[in-house]
């Protein structure tokens, strides 16, 4: 199963991880990214909120892609990907990959591969919303 | 007609989200890129960094932009 799915509501990490359930699967890895208060370019902690957003037919197209990938390279048996857009708070998962697969070196490389190509392609953008002001993350040229 | 499509500082620097533009067929995305910035100048800041979908695949500067459906402008991308 393949599922990649941009959400505007909050992700239930438990809910996915016992979808993926399968008798031919002996590992599952879980990638969680959450909402946290610092970033690059502010260390303070002075980040108040994340706002996401998607270009999101072309967002779910290319993680089927990477998805497809994850199957063809690693043998996944299920790769199920829910990103969040709108507003977060700080703690609030962001991005939930869930990989299945027999064996689970393979469970956490195929976990790995799909959230750094995530952060690659996917048409997503975040702004981080500082105690003072705001700003597009990797927007500076 | 094509529909512009600007997400995140392109939206931004656009003051639009997106615009449907009359583009002749041989118009590459090079050239629309061109339009684009003449249109909107704030936008030659992420010129440089930012990509194009051309109908949501992503399209190198001599693509074909001409009858496409939607295009839409990439700046650099922060998912996760």
């Amino acid at each position: 199963m393949i599922e990649c799915k941009v959400v505007s509501t909050p992700i239930d990490t438990c809910a996915l991880i016992a979808r993926v359930s399968d008798e031919r699967s002996g590992a599952t890895s879980v990638f969680v990214g959450t909402a946290r208060n610092t970033s690059a370019e502010r260390l303070d902690g002075a980040v108040t909120r994340l706002e996401y957003e998607a270009y999101e037919p072309m967002a779910e197209r290319e993680l089927e892609s990477i998805a497809d990938e994850a199957v063809e390279r690693f043998g996944a048996l299920h790769v199920l990907v829910h990103h969040r857009v709108g507003v977060l708070a700080l703690g609030e998962a962001a991005v939930t990959v869930v990989v299945s697969t027999a064996h689970r070196a393979a469970a956490f490389d195929a976990c790995r591969f799909v959230i750094e190509e995530l952060k690659k392609r996917v048409p997503i953008w975040k702004k981080e919303v500082f105690v003072d002001g705001a700003e597009w993350v990797n927007a500076r040229p | 007609m094509t529909r512009i499509l600007y997400f995140g500082i392109a939206r931004d620097l656009a003051g639009r989200d997106a615009e449907e533009l009359e583009l002749a067929d041989a118009t590459t995305a090079g050239e629309l890129w061109v339009t684009l910035v003449a249109r909107h100048p704030a936008l030659e800041r992420i010129r440089g960094i930012a990509r194009m979908a051309i109908d949501m695949a992503y399209a190198t500067d001599d693509a074909t932009a001409g009858g496409a459906t939607e295009i839409a402008i990439i700046p650099p991308v922060a998912g996760g």
